[in-house]
């Protein structure tokens, strides 16, 4: 997580009402479990990956982030992908193969 | 499609292509073809490595034992690094060498991909008004090399100007960048760019020095300005955010961000592809280290090249007939079981959000397609599954009527191990296809014909319709998308409908023109899907019956390749449409598509692709992994 402070942190938020500048995401990973997030439009959403990941407990890397299919990249905000309240975001696994 | 069948449009389009292929295949290929190709049979793996690297890289002919200067000096001329992004461009160089050949006489129609491709390219040249494009011998590094940063760095030729990255790449080529700028990224601008215009600084107030090593950690208290090139050391991708950010807040927390990735060398962001777009892939260092032979290719390099064939290698016009599905599509529509009936109601839920959010909101009609290519990745193996002829559906085809039909919509599977398909991978695709030609029937009913209808459609339809339609309706009751989709099968191509295909002449503006005929035929039938797929388009969908094929192919001769060889899969199916989909002619096209060896050079070529990007955003000081060096992280330490 970066030093700045004046962005609030990502929150999980059960049942809260989004206000003007937040909403709510939903995370989901492929077995359909979900984390539901708060974050403010404007924030990048790298907040909301690192924030994941901690819960998770995994590395950052480990997990792509699509929003209606296309990956989300870090410096994205929910602004700039015309996310809406209580949309999802699926979190997957990265994916790796040889043999 | 025949080259002389494309639309009348498309000659500037493949004029920029081809002016790629010219350049670079004519030099390459031919010293491939004299050298590494005839060696190919004595060399070792590393061997044919080297003999590639050597070969195509003409000035280190000499001094060929030392490998390619891969590193160049700082003070490196722009023709050596013409040389080195050159080397990234030859596109099928050994596949297209070999398939030549008098030997491999394949059947017509697949034969043709590399013959086919030349006479295309020829027709290219000769309709192209541009002379410089038809001048092989005249081939200068510098100028392909320009035209390639054009092409390579960022998609966007509008912005290269006063996008500060690629400024000195293009000092010498200004006229060029504005005056031929290309009618791929002029397409690619009207369809991707809809994110809010970005202010950018003129160009002349950023300069990155080529120079300077991008690993170095920065200090935290540098200025947020970029007014001394040589004092700081920044990695390309903080200038990216520095242009993509507003002035504020947010760029110095990107900054620091940064600043703490860079540490992880691993980790390190190299650049995106495509640059400035939503979904862009991230290329990191560690991905650039699976392309060395024994790698296993992940997710991050398999979109990465899936969409630099949709941009660079594919022509536009053979591209609008195919759609390259992301990697996860195929865990998405696996995640729910199939086993019972009610996972089957919650499949078809997710399959409905698929189809609105992943293809139909985002103007994705996949029935206009003749190829869908989704790639599967399935306990740590990767295949690719090739939905084919679906605009036959759209076209109107029918399987009691078009039993001759060649261009029968079929499922290919192509695996490079030859083992079975993933359990559920026909039932996930057919069912959610089925899904799909479902709730888009019901996207451009709803939009198509207007409220009444839509409420028919849902009594019709009953409960899990009406969710569908309610979505379908909320998503886009209010957008131009759903318009421009219902208009989509109408302007899909209709020189492809002629070549095999029994049409029936049932177009979708006939169904919009007496929308209430089949709906009263089915309003009350309780066959569900048959309604649903009657009432918005007109065409039958028949997924469950989608034969499954598996045509052979060239298999993997070692445990690590099977994602370059799905790759290769990928590029060949997308320059030939087969022209009959009988199992015995398919395997006839494809079991020769190349040699186990060209995946060597395959996954070279994607590297070099993405060093030459990296060099495109100003990154010079990649490692180069020795292929002979069995310990990776004495390399990577550097």
């Amino acid at each position: 997580m970066s030093s700045e402070t004046s962005d609030k942190k990502p929150v999980v938020s059960e049942g809260k009402t989004s206000g003007g500048d937040q909403i709510n995401l939903r995370v989901r990973d492929a077995d359909g479990n979900e984390v539901q997030f708060r974050i403010k439009k404007h924030t990048p959403l790298r907040k909301l990956m690192d924030a994941y990941c901690t819960r998770k407990g995994v590395d950052l890397h480990s997990y792509r982030f699509l929003f209606d299919g296309n990956r989300i990249n870090e410096d994205d905000t929910p602004e700039k992908l015309g996310m809406e309240d209580m949309d999802s975001i699926d979190a997957m696994l990265f994916q790796q193969g040889g043999w | 499609m025949e080259p002389n069948s494309r639309a009348p449009g498309t000659s500037k389009t493949l004029h920029s292509h081809g002016e790629i292929e010219s350049s670079a295949e004519r030099v390459v290929l031919s010293e491939i073809a004299s050298d590494a190709s005839c060696h190919k049979r004595t060399y070792k793996k590393t061997e044919l490595r080297r003999a590639i690297i050597r070969s195509v890289c003409h000035q280190s002919k000499e001094d060929g034992a030392e490998g390619l200067p891969l590193q160049p000096p700082a003070g490196e001329r722009l023709s050596e690094q013409a040389d080195r992004l050159r080397l990234g461009m030859p596109r099928r160089l050994l596949m297209r060498d070999r398939s030549g050949k008098a030997s491999r006489a394949l059947p017509t129609g697949c034969e043709s991909t590399s013959a086919r491709y030349r006479a295309e390219l020829a027709g290219t040249l000769e309709s192209s008004s541009e002379a410089s494009a038809a001048q092989p011998a005249k081939w200068s590094p510098a100028k392909s090399f320009q035209t390639m940063v054009r092409h390579l760095s960022g998609g966007v030729g509008a912005r290269m100007d006063s996008h500060g990255c690629n400024v000195w790449l293009l000092q010498s080529d200004e006229g060029h960048s504005q005056g031929t700028s290309l009618s791929p990224q002029a397409v690619d601008c009207s369809r991707e760019n809809q994110s809010s215009p970005i202010p950018l600084p003129s160009a002349n107030c950023v300069q990155i020095p080529a120079e300077e090593p991008a690993v170095c950690p920065h200090e935290p208290t540098t200025s947020d300005t970029l007014s001394g090139p040589a004092s700081e050391r920044k990695s390309p991708m903080q200038v990216d955010n520095y242009l993509e950010t507003a002035p504020g807040t947010e760029r110095r927390s990107k900054r620091i961000h940064r600043r703490k990735e860079s540490g992880d060398t691993e980790q390190r962001d190299l650049f995106r592809f495509p640059e400035q777009n939503p979904g862009a892939v991230s290329i990191t260092l560690g991905d650039l280290r699976l392309l060395q032979p024994g790698g296993y290719l992940n997710d991050n390099v398999i979109e990465f090249w899936l969409k630099f064939l949709e941009r660079y290698r594919i022509p536009p016009y053979r591209m609008e007939q195919l759609h390259f599905m992301s990697t996860f599509f195929y865990k998405k529509i696996t995640s729910v079981p199939q086993r019972s009936r009610s996972d089957a109601s919650l499949a078809e839920e997710l399959y409905d959000y698929i189809a609105l959010r992943w293809f139909i909101s985002r103007g994705v009609d996949l029935f206009t397609k003749r190829m869908l290519f989704i790639p599967i990745h399935h306990e740590f193996h990767w295949s690719v599954a090739v939905v084919c002829n679906l605009d036959a559906f759209a076209n109107g085809w029918h399987s009691e009527l078009d039993c001759e039909c060649r261009h029968k919509p079929c499922i290919l599977y192509l695996d490079s191990m030859r083992s079975a398909s993933p359990g559920g991978m026909t039932k996930s695709v057919r069912s959610f296809l089925t899904t799909y030609a479902r709730v888009r029937a019901a996207t451009m009913c709803s939009t198509g014909v207007g409220t009444t209808r839509k409420v028919r459609l849902c009594s019709a339809g009953g409960t899990e319709r009406s969710t569908g339609v309610r979505s379908a309706d909320s998503e886009f009751g209010s957008t131009d998308s759903a318009g421009h989709l219902a208009m989509h099968p109408q302007s899909a191509h209709p020189e492809k409908m002629t070549a095999g295909d029994d049409l029936r002449g049932v177009r979708p503006a006939a169904a919009h023109d007496s929308p209430e005929s089949p709906l009263r035929t089915v309003s009350t039938a309780g066959d569900q899907r048959d309604a649903d797929e009657r009432s918005g388009d007109s065409f039958v969908f028949d997924g469950e019956n989608l034969p499954l094929l598996k045509p052979k192919v060239p298999l993997q001769e070692n445990g690590m390749d099977c994602g370059i060889y799905m790759l290769m899969y990928i590029e060949h199916l997308a320059w030939s449409s087969p022209e009959s989909y009988q199992l015995e002619y398919l395997n006839a096209c494809t079991s020769k598509l190349f040699a186990a060896s060209d995946a060597d050079a395959y996954r070279l070529v994607i590297e070099r692709v993405i060093r030459g990007l990296a060099s495109a955003h100003g990154i010079e000081n990649l490692p180069e992994y020795d292929v002979e060096d069995v310990d990776l992280l004495d390399a990577e330490d550097v």
